[in-house]
């Protein structure tokens, strides 16, 4: 159920993508989609078996890779009219990243990791503070969120389980409440019951500012909370080549 | 800054047994190379303030460099001696301003002895600063004598104290001047040049002390052992003061004027039936340090390679677990950083440890030059100094420092283009 | 248990003798002998020789005349006598070493020397102040060292490459010399 809006329209999109192309080098397109917008607050939930350009779409939204043509707006601002330096950036600023697993700096704590956002920007520092709380605090009432302990935050980042890296990660990509969360397989990792605490855990935390989320997984069970859930060989034009991704 | 400065440090923490072993082996061969510089500096400048002052140094014709040997470093020894009188012909040349004649030959355990007249603590100096006594003076009487500051520490030796030299050699064999024990009058300053193990007395005690020693042999053995009539004067009989000696070893030469040397070389050169030798401190000494200079620049050139394949293989170290942090690089892409920042981040760490393997190389050295500087000195003469860094060292501190940052910029810059081309799904998992 | 603790102190006591027995029994055996007790009482060299040795040191070395003066004495003393009555005896005496041989590790051969010309004027020893010292296995010696030669003398006149030695020696123990 993809939105399909004419080129240009309202700026209360999270995302918005209009003749987009991408290649890697030496290759073929790999990703050709035409048009597509998701609200800002709304849920997508990205599904598609390997090779069929989930990790290029990804890597477009975060501005990580470059289109060779089209537009891509996120957030209301075109990401190719920017510099690298400002896209990395506008990826710190407004952006919250999971990886499908290993999300943490082992020689930090749990808590540490979680604050490297505002430790880089000034901007998320702000907005964690924002009802006037320390840092400190805002992490912690955060992690409560996630079901994470305050003695749990003071570990290691290796003497963690993998459903509590995981949660924790989710803490960091929310703290400082960016407007755009993205999560590549976040529950791949977890066992069965984990993945469901899990998704309730992120998305009830996304919830509390609206954040718009945007999933990308393999498995479809876990789509049943979301808003738009999406095919991607449904909008991308370009052929299934197994492998052409790297 | 001071951000990712903790964070690196944090991930170096992580690694720490893994660049302990890399810091300690740039640290040894970064002290190998510091070593080599600090000492070759310090033996020039050992060689250039070992004597000053001096115009020509004269002796019998032998190798220049064997006559500066005995006579300034006290090693070696002269296989001919020549008459006084030289002595006196030389200084009524025009030009010349004075001559003091030595006599070589004794020793004081290993301290070569040597006599001369009292002006010479006057005329001679050394690292172009006149002698001074840190106790006592000059000698006045034919018994008395006045030691170098090594000799007097490492013999516990005060003012007042006696002591008997052994006759032409430092051995363990050797005839010693039981009947003419000589008192400490005075002892010198440190200099850290050879002077410092010197034992000095005069012309007339060096002579005093070898009567009846004819070729260089005690009475005692001439008596006992070569069947020579008793030689050894009654001390009853012995004058009280007695006459200039009748041969000295050497001479030291000052010229009224430095340019009439030349002309004053070769007339001496031509005396006695062209037995004679005059050599100039100066250019000898830099002819010697040359001959070293080759020796110490091998040595140098060995010390460079082993410093670079050190930093080399802590390159390779921090680029194999740069391939562990792959995972690492592309969360700060998540997070925002720029590959800028990533690439100071690896940099701070591999420059870090080479950089903190070369104050570790620097510290072995101030370790180095403490614990074996006295000995040094008490072989060759030359003495090592604590004192900030040489020209030449600050020289190999910039080149090793250099090379580090080269050789740190090599998984820095892997780390910069990684952190571009992986976007957020690199090769390894974490 | 007793008469076992007793059997192993005096074992203990037995070896401790032993062992200590060779280097008391060679010091028996090779009594300390010093070098002017190896010239005879009565040797006197010419008188005219006496006369130059006094005047040696005022005497310029490279003067021919000095040469031919220092070649008298080399005569002389190359003959110089040896005591008959020391043959075969069993001495221990000091010295500097003189190597004959050429390979460092394979020096059987050597000569004994009281003094060496450290300084200017001194002339080689006459040839009974010089011991020939010869070992079946090889000493491990250097230039100039001083040390304690142990072994039996013979009155056997030797013309070696380093000069004339008057007496011989069958060396049975070499050690350094050691203040």
């Amino acid at each position: 159920m993809s939105n399909t809006d004419i080129p240009g329209s309202s700026c209360d999109n999270a995302i918005e993508l209009h003749g987009v192309s991408f290649s890697w080098p030496k290759s073929d397109p790999c990703l050709r989609i035409d048009n597509f917008s998701l609200k800002a607050g709304e849920r997508l939930f990205i599904y598609g078996p390997s090779g069929c350009g989930k990790s290029s779409l990804l890597g477009l939204l975060t501005g990580v890779l470059q289109a060779q043509a089209g537009q891509i707006q996120v957030l209301g601002r075109s990401l190719g009219d920017m510099t690298p330096k400002q896209r990395d950036t506008f990826r710190g600023e407004n952006l919250g990243y999971l990886f499908q697993q290993f999300n943490l700096l082992p020689y930090l704590s749990a808590f540490d990791n979680v604050s490297l956002p505002a430790q880089l920007f000034a901007s998320r520092l702000r907005r964690a503070q924002a009802n006037g709380s320390s840092l400190k605090v805002a992490i912690e009432s955060l992690c409560e969120r996630l079901d994470l302990h305050p003695d749990t935050l003071r570990k290691q980042a290796h003497q963690l389980s993998v459903g509590q890296q995981q949660r924790v990660a989710a803490a960091r990509a929310l703290l400082g409440s960016p407007p755009l969360i993205i999560a590549d397989e976040p529950t791949s990792a977890l066992d069965a019951d984990t993945q469901d605490r899990f998704m309730q855990l992120l998305l009830g935390a996304a919830k509390v500012h609206n954040t718009t989320v945007i999933m990308v997984s393999h498995d479809q069970r876990l789509s049943r909370d979301f808003d738009v859930v999406l095919s991607l060989p449904d909008i991308n034009q370009a052929g299934h080549r197994v492998g052409s991704a790297p | 800054m001071t951000f990712w400065l903790k964070m690196a440090l944090a991930s170096a923490a992580s690694r720490k047994w893994i660049l302990a072993i890399s810091l300690i082996s740039i640290g040894i061969s970064s002290a190998v190379i510091l070593s080599v510089a600090q000492i070759r500096a310090d033996v020039r400048n050992s060689f250039a303030s070992a004597i000053n002052g001096v115009d020509l140094i004269v002796g019998s014709r032998d190798s220049p460099t064997e006559l500066l040997m005995y006579t300034v470093f006290g090693l070696g020894q002269a296989s001919r001696s020549m008459p006084f009188s030289t002595a006196q012909t030389i200084a009524e040349l025009p030009g010349v301003a004075w001559v003091i004649p030595i006599q070589l030959g004794d020793f004081y355990n290993d301290s070569p002895v040597m006599g001369t007249e009292s002006s010479f603590f006057k005329r001679v100096q050394v690292a172009n600063q006149a002698l001074t006594f840190a106790s006592g003076r000059e000698f006045t009487e034919d018994n008395d004598v006045v030691i170098g500051s090594d000799v007097a520490k490492n013999s516990r030796l005060a003012i007042g104290e006696k002591i008997i030299l052994s006759h032409g050699t430092n051995g363990p064999l050797a005839e010693k001047h039981t009947d003419s024990p000589f008192q400490v009058v005075g002892i010198l300053k440190a200099t850290g040049t050879p002077i410092d193990r010197k034992v000095i007395v005069s012309l007339e005690g060096f002579e005093r002390m070898h009567i009846g020693w004819e070729l260089g042999l005690s009475p005692k053995t001439l008596q006992a052992q070569l069947g020579m009539p008793a030689t050894s004067p009654d001390p009853s009989e012995t004058p009280k003061k007695v006459e200039k000696p009748s041969r000295v070893t050497a001479l030291f030469v000052g010229l009224t004027s430095p340019a009439r040397v030349f002309g004053i070389k070769r007339t001496v050169e031509r005396m006695n039936g062209s037995s004679l030798m005059a050599v100039m401190p100066g250019v000898t000494l830099a002819k010697l340090w040359k001959m070293l200079a080759i020796g110490e620049s091998a040595l140098l050139f060995v010390g460079w390679l082993t410093a670079v394949s050190a930093m080399l293989s802590a390159t390779a170290i921090t680029m194999l677990s740069l391939q562990s942090r792959r995972r690492e690089l592309a969360i700060w892409r998540s997070l925002g950083a720029r590959p800028g920042a990533l690439l100071s981040l690896v940099l701070a760490e591999s420059v870090g440890i080479m950089l903190a393997g070369i104050a570790l190389g620097y510290a072995l050295l101030q370790l180095l030059i403490f614990a074996g500087s006295s000995d040094l000195r008490a072989l060759t003469g030359v003495g090592l100094h604590h004192s900030l860094p040489t020209k030449e060292t600050w020289a190999m501190l910039m080149g090793l420092i250099v090379t580090a940052f080269a050789a740190g910029f090599i998984p820095a810059i892997q780390a910069y283009r990684w952190s571009l081309q992986d976007s957020l799904n690199p090769k390894t998992s974490g | 248990m007793n008469s076992d603790r007793r059997k192993l102190s005096s074992l203990l006591a037995l070896t401790c003798i032993q062992m200590a027995l060779p280097s008391y029994a060679l010091a028996k055996e090779f009594p300390d002998m010093s070098w002017d007790q190896l010239v005879p009482k009565d040797w006197r060299p010419d008188r005219s020789l006496s006369m130059i040795v006094k005047r040696t040191g005022l005497l310029d070395d490279s003067d021919p005349a000095v040469i031919q003066l220092m070649e008298k004495i080399r005569k002389a003393w190359d003959n110089a006598p040896t005591i008959s009555e020391l043959n075969g005896k069993k001495i221990r005496i000091a010295g500097y070493a003189v190597p004959l041989d050429l390979t460092p590790e394979k020096i059987n051969n050597m000569l004994l020397v009281p003094y060496f010309g450290a300084c200017v004027h001194t002339p080689p020893p006459p040839a009974n102040q010089i011991i020939f010292g010869h070992s079946e296995k090889p000493l491990n010696i250097e230039m100039m060292n001083a040390v304690w030669l142990s072994g039996t003398l013979a009155t056997e006149k030797k013309a070696t490459d380093m000069g004339v030695s008057g007496y011989r020696l069958d060396i049975a123990k070499i050690e350094p010399y050691k203040d």
